[in-house]
């Protein structure tokens, strides 16, 4: 099975939506919608990403259209980028494919009271103090060891629980997504060898696309919203992107080992084997569910230490306490998860169960899911880059609860396969080329690095630009990042 | 003999062997060499057996593979070498006691394919192995496994 170019029907509905006709496949019960511009569309197409659209809209109990934000591209199943939001009430399914291995993988944004001129200088030593302190690359421990009750603890509570071990604060937990807590976790629906895999990474970046940045706010685009978050011009702020390490990838495997039968048994019929499903009433879709929402706490407890451990470093390299350097939390959200949700589909008002699979969600103002702190602005929506380009800050806006269960993009999305990016920066320093750009990389290996050079993703900043031209998220702020630590 | 082939944002293997053995054997060498970079000098000097069944050959290719990954993830056990034998069971569906004895009939017998391994191999000592890109898991799509003229071929994609 090799990248092959999508060669099916594509129809412009506007300048930033394209359609997919629900019969042009027998068995999608609704249309595919991906919303992208000229430019972006061609990439789109380059791949098999769209016809992963049109297999979503297989699924029982689909609402309105299966759809794809402009960092849509090919994944194993679902498209990443994808958004499908089944109604139990009409034999709604959940996928664990619809969120994928990496459950709740994520991204948070810490502001500082430093300005670029204070760290710049220093960049270099400081990246080296991060680098020396943040877990980071394949099979890294972190400090800290959850087994057992503690385990199942923080499998229930999330971030939440970390306010009792004195590693996270009130304001940290008001301004993560669910107040990094999910309620109907249980820690008796993980396996016990998920739960192995969890004890010692809690607090661990991993490997591949994650990644840690110390970064410098260099536009602003909603003077407003970028005060509210503590953001100006020069503002050093720190963006990470992790998620729930290897015990989310075996609730996902596991999940999926087990609905082998469902399909049949509920008579669903699927045109992909990592799209299997179990109606989200019933015991197998519950007990997913109860497993998923258990790693997406594991998730946002990973971020918080992760956070945390930042803080720490920045205190010890400055010389003073994180609290008077104002590290706060401006948000985290979620990129790959599943949701049981109120959304209006037609003239009613649903709870509709939304898969994100590399979607973020972009509730406006108003919205009584978004922190007091934003309540006027809309809910942070943060999209990281690649190494050499920028990161964006956005707020959530009204269409998005009109036309995308309330979900935006969630990053660049990849154009080259990694074996394609490796061949690509063959002969080619990347380190020195992000150093010409004022960019000190860290990482473990040369090839983790050369997998992940900006040439290997789209330019955010046009998948960003469609999302905020269509309504469903409005910039706030463009970020670069000074320095990376890379897994 | 195996080759990988790109898959935008993840890593596909193929696979191809005269025999089954062989060919779950060499999925497992694909897949080690994915794991650590110079995984040709992984010494093998631990031993370790695994026992899986499943109901058809996929899903066993797909569980070995996971089960080793798991091995690579909890033990940091890399296999050099990989020694694979089958075996075929019918399992007999259960059920509780008071249903069963109440079924008239031949009790209902689910096939099952039973793969033993052994694996060979080391613990991953980053000064001795260069570990490679994180692989979250082996997915089911575009999973096959089919017999052709020559021997069998399959074809897998990881999760990077």
């Amino acid at each position: 099975m090799a990248s092959e170019r999508y060669e099916g029907p594509l129809e412009q509905v506007n300048e930033y939506l394209w359609r997919i006709p629900v019969n042009y496949k027998s068995g999608m019960r609704v249309e595919g919608r991906i919303y992208a511009d000229d430019r972006l569309v061609e990439q789109i197409r380059a791949d098999q990403a769209p016809e992963q659209v049109a297999n979503v809209a297989f699924l029982p109990g689909i609402q309105v259209a299966s759809l794809a934000m402009p960092d849509i591209h090919w994944g194993y199943g679902f498209c990443i980028g994808g958004v499908a939001a089944t109604d139990p009430e009409e034999g709604g399914v959940v996928s664990p494919g619809g969120v994928g291995y990496d459950i709740n993988c994520g991204v948070r944004i810490v502001r500082t009271n430093l300005k670029k001129e204070d760290v710049l200088p220093k960049i270099d030593n400081l990246m080296n103090l991060l680098f020396q302190r943040i877990p980071a690359g394949v099979g890294e421990e972190g400090p800290y060891h959850y087994a057992d009750k503690k385990l199942n603890r923080l499998l229930e509570d999330g971030a939440q629980y970390l306010l009792s071990e004195g590693f996270a604060t009130e304001a940290d937990i008001e301004h993560t997504e669910e107040r990094g807590r999910m309620d109907g976790a249980d820690p008796d629906a993980v396996s016990p060898r998920a739960k192995q895999r969890g004890q010692d990474q809690c607090g661990t970046l991993g490997s591949g696309n994650h990644f840690l940045e110390v970064q410098v706010v260099e536009e602003i685009f909603d003077p407003e919203a970028a005060r509210t978050m503590g953001l100006e011009e020069g503002t050093v702020c720190v963006m990470i992107h992790s998620g729930s390490r290897g015990l989310g990838y075996q609730v996902c495997d596991d999940a999926i080992k087990e609905l082998r039968q469902a399909p049949a048994k509920y008579g669903i019929s699927l045109p992909d084997r990592q799209l299997v499903c179990a109606p989200v009433r019933s015991p197998e879709g519950q007990k997913y569910l109860a497993a998923m929402r258990a790693a997406a706490n594991y998730a946002w407890a990973n971020r918080q230490l992760l956070m945390w451990q930042t803080r720490e470093a920045f205190a010890e390299f400055f010389g003073q306490p994180w609290e008077s350097l104002q590290m706060n939390l401006i948000y985290d959200v979620a990129h790959n998860i599943a949701k049981m949700e109120k959304h209006r589909v037609g003239d009613k008002i649903k709870e509709v169960c939304v898969h994100r699979k590399g979607a973020t969600r972009s509730f406006p103002a108003g919205h009584p899911d978004v922190p007091e702190r934003y309540q006027k602005i809309g809910q942070p929506v943060i999209i990281p880059g690649d190494m050499g380009r920028s990161s964006w800050i956005l707020v959530g806006q009204p269409k998005s609860m009109e036309e995308t269960f309330g979900s935006t993009c969630h990053g660049a999305g990849r154009v080259l396969s990694r074996h394609a990016a490796i061949q690509h920066a063959r002969g080619r320093k990347i380190d020195q080329e992000l150093a010409a750009k004022g960019i000190v990389a860290k990482c473990r290996n040369w090839k983790g690095l050369a997998e992940e050079h900006p040439d290997a993703y789209k330019d955010v900043s046009l998948v960003v630009d469609v999302v905020d031209k269509a309504g469903l998220a409005k910039k706030v702020a463009r970020l670069r990042p000074i320095g990376v630590v890379k897994g | 003999m195996y080759e990988t082939f790109d898959h935008t944002a993840d890593l596909g293997l193929r696979i191809q062997a005269e025999t089954l053995e062989r060919l779950f054997e060499e999925a497992a060498e694909a897949l080690s060499s994915v794991l650590v970079v110079n995984w040709e000098q992984v010494r093998p000097v631990l031993q370790k057996s695994v026992r899986l069944e499943a109901s058809n050959w996929e899903d066993l290719l797909h569980d070995w593979l996971s089960e080793l990954l798991v091995l690579f993830a909890l033990q940091k056990l890399v296999g050099r070498r990989f020694e694979v034998r089958f075996d075929h069971q019918n399992l007999p569906v259960g059920g509780p006691p008071e249903a069963m004895g109440r079924m008239r009939g031949p009790t209902i017998q689910l096939p099952q394919e039973v793969l033993e391994a052994t694996i060979w191999g080391d613990m991953l000592d980053p000064a001795r192995y260069q570990p490679g890109p994180e692989v979250k898991a082996v997915t089911y799509h575009g999973l096959r496994l089919e017999k052709q003229p020559t021997g069998w071929l399959a074809e897998v994609i990881l999760d990077l």
